[in-house]
């Protein structure tokens, strides 16, 4: 990419890992004002200390874990960082740091125990300067009260909780930085800070995401704001209010295109001709119709053709590659595609039936002009739009024909869209969105005017264009194009004096843009709209008021509508805490298509409303507009505190010469994440980093500043004009690693094989491919591309054990070149050696055991990787390596071990059994604490070790349990280890003259190993119970796909472990089949998921 | 017997375990197991910790290890390519026998790709005094195609694919999507055995050392090797002497899942060792 510079790299942020934690500010935390004390009294409680003299440990453990509890649901922060001080004295103020751990499903008595257990030890967590101080006070301590106030003001704590213990009573006091909170929000803090402590007091047993924070009267203006006006309509399908507006005005101007004009009776007409030769060809209800076709007047007759015959809308974007259009074909298995002569060529290969629509006329006309009337069903699916995953998989969303007249039945009242309204649809087809556009202005019998491509990304014909329209909504990016032309252009905004309204949405919309609008289009009313695909696109609308504008809303919720904002563990947040963004209602569709997993994943039903969890973040204010802080796949964890990008790009774009820009969170090497921000200069602007610098800290605080600043000549965008975030450079991983990059061809090109299978970003020469978690398939998939790009073959096992290097140089000698040998011979790859320790622990020394310390030292919970039994641990072996380097990386211990009678370890697998497997995992474990100091330990365990790990690690330390594939039956993973053998035998039987291996009386084979029989049955009798689950830990899963619809998943989700998070990833680990035996799992997914899930 | 972890080479990079014998130790001479393929220094469903063991019990050292980048071993020069890296990685481990435990004479082996490695160490380095070969190159002669003709091989090739297109029987397709009899012990990315030419140099430098040499052939090789006098036809022209010896198992897989199968192997090795080394009968 040309233009790209890079600014300061590398800063250090000068603050301390761990002692940050998000509170509701209502402004941004900056150097740029000194403090501004205030204090706000509180409600008293009632008191009845444990002992009867003074406060003791478990006293103020009970107020602590009020104080957590409620920061925890606050901030959603696991560890909460806090100073307290606990005066039972007149003597000196003494100071503890605190971190208590808190989850959702952990109770406030558990809690108590932990900061009881941690206040009588002497070491402190945290080392001063944490954001929360606390100050209890057991008697009348004013000198005290004093000190403690100094104190967090030397600290710099921006809330300072007061405790006053009066014999049986409790007076609470807040002082705040009055720069930073409003008066409002630490009132609601204070209040359900009181609830929380009444919890605490009175039901210790409440596990901290079941405590009630709010009262009736905040549940009623949750009830008020969040729940949109409730309206009841009638079914009427949107294509016969069209036909109603043919009858009512034939001759009225309905669609217009490139000079060409259609009104209602003619488009109503034809459209009903094309209906008529659907049904002829047995095209029924619910059949899937592909369009696959430019923008033209034909496309607006087949699209409502394809409603009026009942069948389902599909439409299929020409530009589309081709693998992506053979996937929506396969998919969606169409009756019959629509399309034109110049496209037949994308689809007809396909074997499905295809209609020419502008070729073969005759078969149209030859079709009766009257409306069909058919009996159309308000839940009949309408269309499916692909969209776009997180995941990489277009998913196919299923929409009925209620869903659709919600979308345009409240859109339409809510922006008042009249016959005299003209509407340009300048979405893409292929978007949703183009529904509202489409089917607006035509179900009220206004004027639909299309545009193709060209025409919509030309700013000057744009420009023009919205001088003879009455309404338009256009994506931001694109906006910016036309405002930035038309305020160089055009002086005279009366041009645009027809434009009564204008909308913005599906990306974040920055409020210059907005004020732009309100500009440009002064006669129009300007709204930005909120939703997408899976609720008919209609969330929530704000119209933009007046004045400055600092921030963008997207208001409240259409008719109908219900929102929720929540927390991780589903609780409503607070007023101004960031949340998960939900939609219920009417416009919420059915769902994906071929996609059931996902949709029990992404819909979730709640007080009997089925909602759709959006992945967007954002939050309420307290005048109840929905304000968008970025989607939860962009939020980065910098230092542990979760960034929203949203805030940054903000004053990104706010810095003088820069004409637009994004930020985004990259991995270091080390494995911690860094921002990066992505600008672009105004035409003729030099805008130095440094200078980008000065500007975002004095508006930021210091972990939110970039650590580079990188100048692009324009931000990628994707075909809806959205910021293709994808394909920002990767600057982190190429200024920081440690890794040489690619420079020869060969290796360029073999680099770029391996990113693409790999799904990286960037890859080093000295890598080798199993090592960043290439399989064994994609390496055959890896060896295919090379020949067919280089003419020449790999072998296998170079595959498997060369590095990049070596590879592209056996390329470059195959092919007649020689490869950057001039270049790299002034490099020596020279791998780092990491201190990985081997030996042997246990009881008589049994056991062989890796030892990986961390490379950096973050204090980051140790990991015990439990291995699974028998061949699948051979099969993970190289796996479980890996991760365990990778956590080394991240600051993370770990112990791999081998089981008693498998790998390394002494014994043979006939003297195992379940009794002494759990005895290792112990040993394991004790061995793990022994070598790194930490009682608190985590614990990966894969397949069957789950059970036993959970059965025999219960009384320990454990704070959180990662389970991979976990199996929670013993006899159905017999019954998968025996029919693999059984196939083994089968298949040696068939093809060679071998003996058939029986099992003794004593004895079993079960894939490579042979368990006496008594370990077969207690392997077999093995049973995840309830009560085998931790209860003062947290438990995730990592699933792989096929696993997940494996009949161990479905015991897993129906039975034990269903309410546990799980993390499904695009990995076929095919334990059971009799194939792969020999076959190495590793899977980059896996790897990723799983070290995300052990990290901090 | 006792059994030891170990790490040598630069900064400790390679690991292995070593298995003490604690009685009848026979000093100066150790085995030395080469990893094969991807498989760590396990060996496949234990083979080379079982194989250590008994050989351990023999009365000699054994050392197993992970060649860089496989196991536990780490890769010190990537830019290296495979073959230079692993005679390095060899190396290192007989050095760390020599140094430490004042081995001077090795029997070397393993399986597959871990045989051939040995194979190929062993011309360089007069340190070796024995290779044991499991499943290594073999090349098809004139009789290999006779007798393949006529084997139950060959017949039960014919009837499972008559059973198959009949759909009598129906065995899973193998990694690579084949269904073939070729794809059922085939590894999923084949292993190239070292050519002709290059294995029949080097048998002739062992053989003018008079290093014990003992070629072992599953009937996972069957398609290469499928009868004990191939391999004289091999090797024509080459004087082989007393000093090497073969045994062919046609019975038992090249991986050998079953623990009797490995038994088997582990014994005629062991049993070869005995003769050859231990001078026992």
């Amino acid at each position: 990419m040309s233009g790209l510079t890079i600014g300061v790299k590398g800063i250090t942020l000068g603050i301390e890992d761990g002692n940050n934690l998000q509170l509701p500010h209502n402004r941004l935390k900056t150097s740029q004002f000194p403090a501004e004390k205030r204090t706000l009294g509180g409600p008293g409680f009632a008191w009845t200390p444990t002992t009867v003299d003074a406060v003791d440990n478990e006293d103020a453990a009970r107020i602590i874990s009020a104080c957590a509890a409620l920061l925890y649901r606050y901030s959603n922060q696991k560890n909460i960082p806090m100073s307290v001080a606990i005066v039972t004295t007149d003597g000196p103020v003494s100071v503890i740091g605190l971190k208590p751990s808190v989850a959702g499903c952990r109770t406030l008595s558990a809690l108590q125990a932990d900061i009881a257990t941690d206040l009588s030890r002497t070491e402190c967590g945290v080392d001063g300067g944490a954001p929360v101080f606390i100050s209890i006070l057991n008697g009348d301590f004013e000198d005290q009260r004093s000190m403690c106030a100094e104190r967090a003001e030397a600290e710099s704590a921006e809330i300072h909780l007061e405790f006053s213990i009066d014999f049986d009573s409790i007076e609470t006091a807040v002082h705040y930085d009055a720069t930073l909170f409003e008066e409002s929000t630490i009132r609601l803090f204070q209040k359900h800070l009181g609830r929380t402590l009444t919890a605490a007091l009175e039901a210790p047993s409440t596990p901290v995401a079941s405590i009630e924070l709010y009262s009736e009267e905040e549940i009623k203006w949750f009830d008020r704001h969040c729940k949109g006006e409730e309206k009841r309509y009638d079914f009427y399908p949107i294509h016969a209010e069209f036909e109603d507006q043919a009858a009512n005005r034939p001759d009225k101007e309905a669609i217009r295109f490139k000079g060409e004009a259609l009104s209602y009776a003619e488009l109503n007409q034809r459209a009903n001709q094309v209906a008529r030769f659907l049904r002829s060809r047995g095209v029924c209800h619910e059949d899937r119709v592909l369009l696959c076709m430019d923008p033209s007047l034909d496309f607006a007759v087949s699209l409502l053709g394809i409603f009026k015959a009942g069948a389902s809308y599909v439409p299929l974007n020409p530009a589309y590659p081709e693998f992506r259009i053979g996937a929506i074909i396969d998919s969606t298995n169409p009756k019959i595609i629509l399309t034109q002569v110049d496209l037949a060529h994308l689809v007809d290969r396909y074997g499905v039936e295809s209609f020419l629509v502008d070729g073969d006329s005759r078969a149209l006309a030859d079709q009766d002009t009257d409306n069909l009337s058919l009996d159309i069903r308000p839940h009949q699916n309408a269309y499916i739009f692909y969209t776009s995953g997180t995941t990489g998989q277009p998913k196919g969303v299923m929409a009925s024909h209620n869903n659709l007249m919600h979308m345009i039945k409240t859109s339409r009242e809510r922006y008042g869209v009249t016959t005299d309204d003209v509407m340009p649809a300048i979405a893409s087809f292929s978007f949703s969105i183009s529904m509202y556009e489409l089917l607006s202005p035509l179900s009220v019998g206004g004027t639909l005017v299309l545009l193709d491509r060209k025409q919509v990304l030309d700013a000057e014909y744009m420009a023009a264009l919205l001088q003879r329209v009455t309404i338009f909504h256009a994506g931001p990016a694109l906006l910016k194009n036309i405002v930035k032309y038309i305020k160089l252009n055009i002086s005279d905004y009366s041009v645009f004096k027809n434009v009564r309204h204008a909308s913005s949405g599906g990306d974040m919309v920055p409020p210059e843009l907005l004020q732009d609008m309100q500009e440009i289009f002064e006669f129009a009313e300007v709204f930005v709209i909120y939703g997408c695909s899976e609720v008919s696109l209609m969330g929530c609308t704000w119209q933009v008021p007046g004045g400055a504008l600092t921030r963008t809303f997207v208001g409240r919720p259409f008719t109908n509508v219900h929102l929720l904002v929540l927390d991780d563990d589903e609780n409503q947040v607070p007023i101004d805490v960031i949340g998960n963004i939900c939609f219920g209602g009417d416009g919420v569709v059915p769902g994906y298509l071929n996609h059931p997993k996902l949709m029990k994943e992404l819909f979730i039903e709640r007080d009997g409303i089925r909602y759709y969890r959006t992945g967007d973040r954002g939050r309420l204010d307290k005048d109840g507009d929905l304000e968008i802080l970025g989607r939860r796949d962009f939020q980065v964890k910098i230092h542990g505190m979760r960034v929203e990008l949203g805030e940054i790009e903000y004053h990104l774009r706010q810095a003088h010469g820069v004409m637009d820009g994004v930020v985004a969170g990259q991995r270091k090497p080390s494995g911690e994440n860094a921002l990066v921000a992505y600008y672009v200069a105004e035409p003729g602007e030099q805008v130095s980093t440094d200078a980008l610098r000065v500007h975002m800290v004095k508006y930021l605080p210091a972990y939110m500043v970039p650590a580079f600043f990188v100048q692009l000549d324009s931000l990628p965008l994707n075909h809806n004009m959205k910021v293709d975030r994808k394909n920002l450079p990767d600057v982190v991983h190429s200024e920081m690693s440690g890794s040489v990059p690619a420079v020869s061809d060969e290796e360029k090109a073999l680099a770029r094989i391996w990113c693409e299978l790999l799904g990286l970003e960037t890859v080093g020469i000295d890598a080798n491919f199993m090592s960043l978690g290439g399989d064994s398939l994609l390496a055959m998939q890896m060896i295919f591309i090379v020949e067919q790009r280089f003419g020449t073959k790999l072998d296998g096992m170079d595959v498997l054990r060369e590095s990049l290097f070596v590879l592209a140089q056996m390329l470059g000698q195959r092919s007649g070149t020689n490869p950057g040998k001039a270049v790299h011979n002034k490099v020596s790859l020279m791998n780092p050696v990491s201190p990985i320790e081997a030996f042997y622990f246990g009881d008589k020394d049994s056991l062989y055991g890796m030892y990986h310390p961390a490379a950096i030292e973050v204090n980051a919970t140790p990991v015990l990787i439990c291995p699974p039994i028998g061949y699948e641990y051979a099969r993970c072996h190289f796996l479980l390596r890996v991760l365990s380097e990778n956590l080394s990386r991240l600051g993370i211990a770990s112990l791999r071990f081998d089981f008693f009678g498998s790998g390394d370890s002494l014994g043979k697998d006939i003297d195992v059994s379940v009794n002494r497997w759990r005895s290792d995992l112990l040993c394991a474990y004790k061995e793990l604490v022994s070598k790194t100091g930490s009682r608190k330990v985590r614990v990966f365990s894969a397949r069957l070790t789950s059970i036993l790990a959970f059965q025999s690690l219960q009384e320990t330390d454990v704070d959180r349990w990662v389970l991979w594939d976990p199996i929670v039956d013993g006899y159905t993973y017999y019954q998968g280890l025996s029919r693999m053998t059984r196939e083994k035998v089968l298949k040696l039987l068939v093809v060679r003259n071998f003996n058939f291996p029986k099992n003794g009386n004593d004895s079993e084979e079960l894939v490579g190993s042979r368990y006496s029989s008594a370990t077969v049955e207690e392997i077999k009798s093995l049973v995840l119970r309830r009560e085998d689950l931790p209860r003062n830990a947290e438990v995730c899963q990592v699933l792989s796909r096929n696993f997940s619809g494996s009949q161990e998943a479905e015991q897993l989700w129906g039975n034990i472990l269903g309410e546990i998070p799980a993390r499904t990833v695009e990995a076929e680990c095919d334990w059971y089949s009799s194939t792969r035996i020999t076959t190495s799992i590793i899977f980059q997914s896996v790897l990723k998921n799983l070290e995300e899930s052990l990290r901090d | 017997m006792r059994e030891l972890a170990c790490e040598f080479g630069v900064d400790g990079r390679l690991k292995g375990v070593l298995s003490i014998p604690t009685t009848n130790r026979r000093p100066g001479l150790a085995v030395v197991l080469v990893s094969a393929g991807f498989t760590s220094k396990v060996g496949p469903y234990r083979l080379y910790t079982e194989l250590a063991r008994t050989v351990a019990e023999m009365g000699l050292v054994t050392l197993r290890f992970d060649l860089g980048g496989i196991g536990d071993s780490q890769i010190l020069k990537p830019d290296q390519s495979l073959k230079i890296r692993t005679e390095a990685d060899i190396r290192e481990a007989l050095n760390y026998l020599r140094d430490d435990h004042n081995i001077g004479e090795i029997l070397i082996g393993g399986l597959c790709s871990g045989a051939e490695d040995a194979f190929r160490f062993a011309e360089e380095d007069t340190r070796v005094v024995g290779v044991v070969l499991i499943d290594p190159h073999a090349y098809r002669t004139k009789w290999w195609w006779v007798r393949n003709l006529f084997s139950r091989y060959c017949f039960n090739r014919v009837l499972y694919k008559v059973l198959r297109m009949l759909r009598v029987i129906n065995i899973p397709k193998d990694d690579s999507g084949n269904t073939d009899l070729e794809g059922f012990e085939g590894d999923l990315i084949n292993y190239h055995y070292m050519a002709k030419e290059e294995s029949t140099r080097i048998l002739q430098v062992l053989i003018q050392r008079n290093v014990a040499l003992h070629y072992i052939y599953t009937g996972g090789r069957t398609e290469q090797f499928n009868h004990t006098g191939q391999f004289k036809r091999m090797f024509d022209g080459v004087d082989l002497r007393s000093g090497l010896v073969l045994d062919y198992l046609p019975h038992i897989g090249h991986v050998q899942v079953f623990e009797k199968d490995r038994a088997e192997l582990i014994s005629t090795i062991a049993g070869r060792i005995r003769e050859s080394h231990l001078n026992c009968q």
